[in-house]
């Protein structure tokens, strides 16, 4: 009976998608007393419905993107703040990383922006963290799976807009990255649902969601 | 958090586990495909190539001596240049790479893993053409060699020593492991440009016209092989009576031998590797088959007969190409044939010529005739071919004309030829 289960969960490893890829020196998460660097979001913040957030907020549309982002920014820093000492890396630095493609699994990349190797990232108070956690895209919207994302066989999709979601979905494509060795430990798509009832949505559930998001992020490190 | 401490299956690990659990990971690894191949390709060896020496720190070989043990490993290396990478150690981003592979250097890591990410550094790689890079780099008191060529951004190949070390041994394992292989000619630029454009031999797929001639030797017998020995009795042991009457004149093969060998040579063209004309010449020699027992043919010293044949066949082939100097090439022709006979005859000396004689049978003029045939030319070197076919020939008269002699004559054949072909484009 036991080897019987052990066959199907065998099976079942190898037949799911694997929404995460880890180096080999990667073993466990960060210890308490190691200190993490947390990039700034800037051009991987996302928004598929700007609209629907402009309407349900009551944010400017010109404003929707800088203020939504600097809120998820700030709440992604207290969140891993709770774990880890953190400190920040500027969207300056951001910019000076290497766009890059990780693959996760046999259908499923990720575009990635990856600092520099042979060069330790310095954060906002000059000190060395040692580690980065970065996240490359964080798309917010409704009804969103991530498959139809990173899954190139998946991809262009085309997928009805419907004036009411079901669920808000934030999917989150994350590198922990040494900094001290320059190298990716664990990469990985993290997704959070959160059910929206009578489509009534406002600033507290989107913070909600966005530690969910965070959540499961950190569930996948 | 890192894995720094030994491997546990170095630790010796591994073996207290149980049977079990050695299997249930053996099956997971196979089944999530985790296990894959570490294969590097092999470097490329230059006649007199150039070797960069890269490194990070202190440096324990000199590229004088590297070179020496080349030559020393290599006799046809030829005069190979080292130096060092001047130019990659003032590259602040190419020395960011050199400092990041010192920090990950690991016997864990396949080559894979310490690939560059910076794109200026990747496009160096590509543009060292047949240059051979040489990192080398001390960490933890072991010696560590990366081999980079253009074919790659991956190191292809990984070495490691432990220090210290006697130099001039370990250069000399390095030159030949690496590079102990035979040697290529190096390539100028357009050289490279043009190879980079020739399609691979194997898979060439462009057919080819040609042109060949070639001579050939055969034999040819009235007898079909596989057929009944009854079809042909009474022409076989026909005999020619009073210079001329036997019991049926319609082949030739009732007046003369019909075993023989002949000689031929030939001309011919083909059109992308399929369809070609040919033409051919034919000679062979055919004894008369006289009745001995006859008194008539006492005044006769000899008398044979020479045919000539002409041949335009139009062929049908395929070309394979199983190795690339070696094409194997069957084909299938029909043949339109034109042929005639030349009289040899003579008396023995002093006797005069009977009514017989004046009155002996005579070939008509000329015959056409039809050919079947099938072959295999084998091409050596694109030039030289080995040409063996077979078939079966007929040869006749139209019936409407009242002299029948020869109207329906046929033989079969083999053969073989040697060929010269000129192929292009």
């Amino acid at each position: 009976m036991f080897l019987i289960f052990i066959f199907i969960f065998a099976m079942l490893i190898s037949c799911s998608q694997n929404f995460t890829n880890s180096h080999k020196f990667y073993n466990e998460p960060p210890n308490k007393s190691e200190s993490i660097g947390i990039v700034e979001l800037s051009d991987g913040f996302i928004l598929t419905r700007a609209a629907w957030f402009v309407e349900k907020l009551n944010i400017h549309n010109d404003s929707i993107y800088s203020k939504l982002e600097t809120l998820t920014d700030s709440v992604i820093f207290d969140e891993i703040q709770k774990k880890w000492n953190s400190s920040v890396i500027s969207k300056k630095d951001r910019e000076t990383f290497a766009k890059e493609t990780l693959r996760m699994d046999k259908t499923i990349f990720i575009k990635a922006r990856l600092p520099e190797q042979g060069i330790a990232v310095l954060d906002n108070r000059g000190g060395t963290p040692d580690y980065l956690f970065i996240i490359h895209e964080y798309t917010v919207g409704g009804d969103l799976e991530a498959e139809n994302f990173y899954d190139y066989t998946k991809a262009n999709l085309e997928i009805s807009q419907k004036k009411k979601f079901n669920d808000l979905s934030i999917i989150a494509t994350f590198t922990l990255w040494d900094n001290k060795r320059q190298i990716p430990l664990r990469s990985g798509v993290a997704t959070a649902q959160m059910p929206i009832k009578n489509d009534y949505f406002n600033r507290d559930l989107f913070i909600k969601a966005t530690k969910a998001a965070v959540a499961e992020c950190l569930k996948k490190i | 958090m890192l894995k720094e401490d030994i491997n546990p299956i170095e630790n010796g690990e591994w073996r207290v586990e149980s049977g079990f659990k050695k299997f249930f990971l053996l099956f997971l690894i196979l089944n999530s495909q985790l296990l894959t191949l570490n294969l590097y390709a092999a470097p490329s060896v230059w006649k007199d190539g150039e070797f960069l020496f890269w490194g990070y720190g202190k440096q324990f070989v000199s590229p004088a001596d590297f070179c020496f043990a080349l030559r020393y490993e290599n006799e046809k290396i030829g005069t190979p240049h080292c130096y060092e990478a001047g130019d990659w150690e003032r590259d602040t981003t190419a020395s960011l790479y050199a400092k990041w592979l010192n920090a990950n250097l690991d016997s864990r890591l396949q080559s894979e893993d310490l690939r560059p990410r910076n794109p200026h550094v990747i496009d160096r790689l590509r543009n060292l053409k047949d240059k051979n890079l040489l990192f080398s780099t001390i960490k933890n008191d072991k010696l560590w060699f990366l081999l980079f060529d253009e074919s790659s951004s991956e190191p292809i190949r990984i070495a490691v020593f432990s220090m210290p070390q006697d130099s001039a041994k370990l250069v000399r394992k390095i030159a030949s492991d690496w590079f102990g292989g035979t040697p290529q000619i190096r390539l100028s630029d357009s050289e490279r440009a043009a190879k980079q454009m020739e399609p691979d031999e194997y898979f060439a797929e462009q057919p080819m016209h040609d042109i060949w001639f070639g001579i050939g030797v055969g034999w040819s017998r009235a007898k079909v092989p596989l057929t009944p020995d009854s079809w042909y009795r009474s022409k076989l042991n026909s005999r020619i009576k009073n210079y001329r009457d036997v019991r049926d004149s319609a082949s030739a093969w009732s007046f003369i031998e019909d075993s023989s060998p002949f000689y031929s040579a030939y001309i011919g063209a083909s059109l992308y590797d399929f369809i070609g004309v040919e033409f051919e010449f034919h000679r062979s020699g055919h004894k008369a088959k006289i009745d001995t027992t006859q008194d008539v043919y006492e005044e006769l010293s000899h008398w044979n007969f020479n045919r000539y044949e002409f041949l335009l066949s139009l062929m049908f082939m395929k070309v394979f190409k199983p190795h690339p100097q070696i094409e194997i090439e069957p084909y299938a022709s029909v043949s339109f044939t034109y042929s005639f006979f030349t009289e040899d005859i003579d008396l023995k000396d002093g006797r005069t010529a009977s009514e017989y004689y004046k009155d002996r049978f005579e070939f008509r003029s000329y015959y056409r005739g039809a050919a079947l045939n099938l072959g295999l030319r084998t091409a050596f070197f694109k030039n030289y071919a080995i040409n063996l076919r077979t078939g079966i020939a007929n040869r006749g008269t139209s019936m409407v004309t009242q002299e029948i002699i020869g109207s329906s004559t046929t033989d079969a054949y083999v053969a073989a030829g040697l060929e010269y072909h000129f192929r292009w484009k």
